[in-house]
């Protein structure tokens, strides 16, 4: 009976520590041992204390959710599924308008008017009238401003973008702006969140009279779940070279890193992220780390590379 | 194994879970200038889909050899020596049922505006009127395991939802996700681009149009 019991046991025990374990989906793994790591930070960003958050599905408004389906010219005929959890719109041109309480995600990309040198878009929003726009979306589905990642004054890091279209047009050229785009970030205790569809991030294009056109949108409800001492420099450095950092990318024109060859690596900043998952495989947790901007001497020359690591030093909980 | 070749391979894997076929792949010195070459029959020809990935640079002087356009080169390396590829050789497209439609060059300004335009206005162009769509890129890249992957994924089957998408939206939309996917700061904006023909605009792997003889760019910010 005993033997039995501890079967059962040891199960449970793993699922609940690997549940909240950071694993990076992203960056390059790397390992040395011996590695030379040095630190020059100009400034201290990062807390005391970090917290873990708990993750849980977004249920958007009806009524918003209805109004974009019908913006999108979606209809019941269009539903491809529908659930507690779920409604999905497909038609047959590759329009779809997904709605996913799980992942707080919106996926809204409805039929699009077919524009050419002759049939220009008109009446297309001004840079400067994205973030109001933007703002009054979000308010509808119910996502707070204040959630958004900030910029040093304090207003919402809304990046904002002007995609063109050019058609050749009897050896003449027109262009077309079908619409601008914005793209922000959620910030949690001020730091980013960063892992595209996993709960922390948003991007919308607004076409002729004001309409989104496209909607990308991952924003699940989160709770505070357990505060976590962050890891001492001494910590983070035995922790890259044990292996728990990954590489971040560099230039396609740059020389990959050799990591047995390089001589040493110096980190320049140090900036508290979140991180839950990737879309595809998303976690049920943000948890923190550190996003470390180094420069890695590779003894003929140096690269300026991001390096990702843990921050949470769980043995001093 | 390098990283171009993991890239490579993550866009094989998902295109084969797409249901897909792999005609070919070759790495490093196993693709040669001449295979990229149109009077070498150039041999993403024999594929309905092509991916190149490799490093690309912008000319800021007239090219005699074309015209005396301003293009795009891409050296191609063949043990220690490389050569140029001018953009303007490759002669991209096939009309068989099988042939080259949509060909993606990542490699940085493998659409770089301004050149494509000088291009155009020159009437040099690196593909034929069989070519449906040119996926590139118009700004500095970053190389990344999973962006090739994310848009044979979502053309084949959509991002999360199984909703497949048009190959030119795919191809946005997974460098917007991919470059997303970190906190990383790549400094300046990373700008995508499609050129090709206007009809084909909307093509997905399932449903295309075929050329009605118009060029257009479309270029998109991906990154911030």
């Amino acid at each position: 009976m005993r033997k039995r019991i501890s079967l059962l046991l040891v199960p449970l025990v793993c699922l609940t520590g690997r549940s909240q374990h950071l694993t990076f989906q992203f960056g390059t793994p790397f390992q040395r041992t011996d590695l030379d790591v040095r630190w020059s930070l100009t400034s201290n960003e990062l807390p005391r204390i970090a917290w873990v958050y708990r993750l849980s599905p977004q249920y958007f408004s009806p009524v918003a959710v209805s109004k974009l389906a019908g913006l999108g010219g979606f209809t019941d005929k269009d539903i491809l599924r529908s659930n507690a959890s779920e409604i999905t719109f497909k038609k047959p041109d590759y329009a779809h308008f997904t709605v996913l309480a799980s992942l707080g995600l919106i996926e809204f990309s409805p039929s699009q008017p077919i524009y050419s040198a002759t049939n220009l878009a008109t009446n297309v929003p001004s840079l400067s009238h994205l973030a109001g726009l933007t703002t009054n979306l979000l308010g509808e589905l119910g996502i707070n401003v204040t959630d958004i990642e900030k910029q040093p004054d304090g207003s919402p890091n809304f990046h904002l973008s002007q995609p063109f279209t050019v058609y050749g047009n009897h050896g003449k050229f027109v262009t077309n702006i079908a619409f601008r785009a914005v793209s922000f970030r959620r910030a949690v205790d001020g730091a980013s969140v960063v892992g595209n569809g996993a709960g922390g991030d948003c991007y919308i294009q607004f076409g002729e009279n004001n309409k989104p056109v496209k909607i990308s949108l991952s924003w699940r409800n989160l709770e505070r779940y357990k505060a976590y001492e962050t890891a001492s420099q001494e910590t983070i450095t035995k922790w890259i070279r044990h292996g728990k950092a990954v590489q971040g990318r560099i230039r396609m024109d740059a020389e990959p890193i050799d990591w047995k060859e390089v001589k040493s690596i110096t980190i320049t900043s140090a900036k508290l992220c979140y991180y839950g998952g990737s879309g595809d495989n998303p976690s049920e947790w943000f948890i923190p780390f550190v996003a470390l901007w180094a420069t890695v001497d590779r003894g003929h020359a140096t690269i300026d590379v991001e390096i990702d690591c843990p921050i949470i030093d769980e043995a001093r909980k | 194994m390098k990283p171009h070749i993991a890239q490579a391979r993550n866009f094989i894997k998902e295109m084969k879970r797409g249901n897909w076929a792999m005609s070919f792949d070759r790495f490093d010195d196993a693709l040669t200038i001449g295979d990229l070459r149109g009077s070498g029959a150039n041999i993403f020809n024999n594929v309905s889909i092509g991916l190149l990935l490799l490093h690309g640079t912008y000319g800021s002087s007239e090219d005699w050899t074309a015209n005396g356009c301003h293009q795009m080169y891409f050296p191609i390396t063949a043990g220690a020596s490389a050569q140029y590829l001018r953009m303007s050789e490759m002669n991209l497209g096939s009309a068989d049922t099988n042939g080259l439609k949509w060909m993606a060059i990542h490699a940085c300004y493998s659409l770089y505006e301004p050149n494509w335009w000088n291009m155009q206005n020159y009437a040099v162009q690196p593909y034929n009127g069989n070519l449906h769509l040119l996926l590139g890129i118009d700004s500095l890249s970053w190389a990344d395991l999973q962006i090739q992957a994310n848009w044979a994924k979502y053309m084949t089957r959509g991002k999360i939802v199984l909703t497949p998408m048009t190959i030119q939206e795919a191809w946005f939309t997974s460098a917007r996700d991919a470059y997303g996917a970190t906190g990383f700061n790549y400094t300046d904006p990373i700008v995508f681009a499609v050129a090709g023909d206007a009809a084909c605009a909307n093509d997905g792997l399932q449903n295309n149009s075929p050329p009605g003889g118009t060029p257009y760019y479309n270029s998109q910010q991906v990154w911030p």
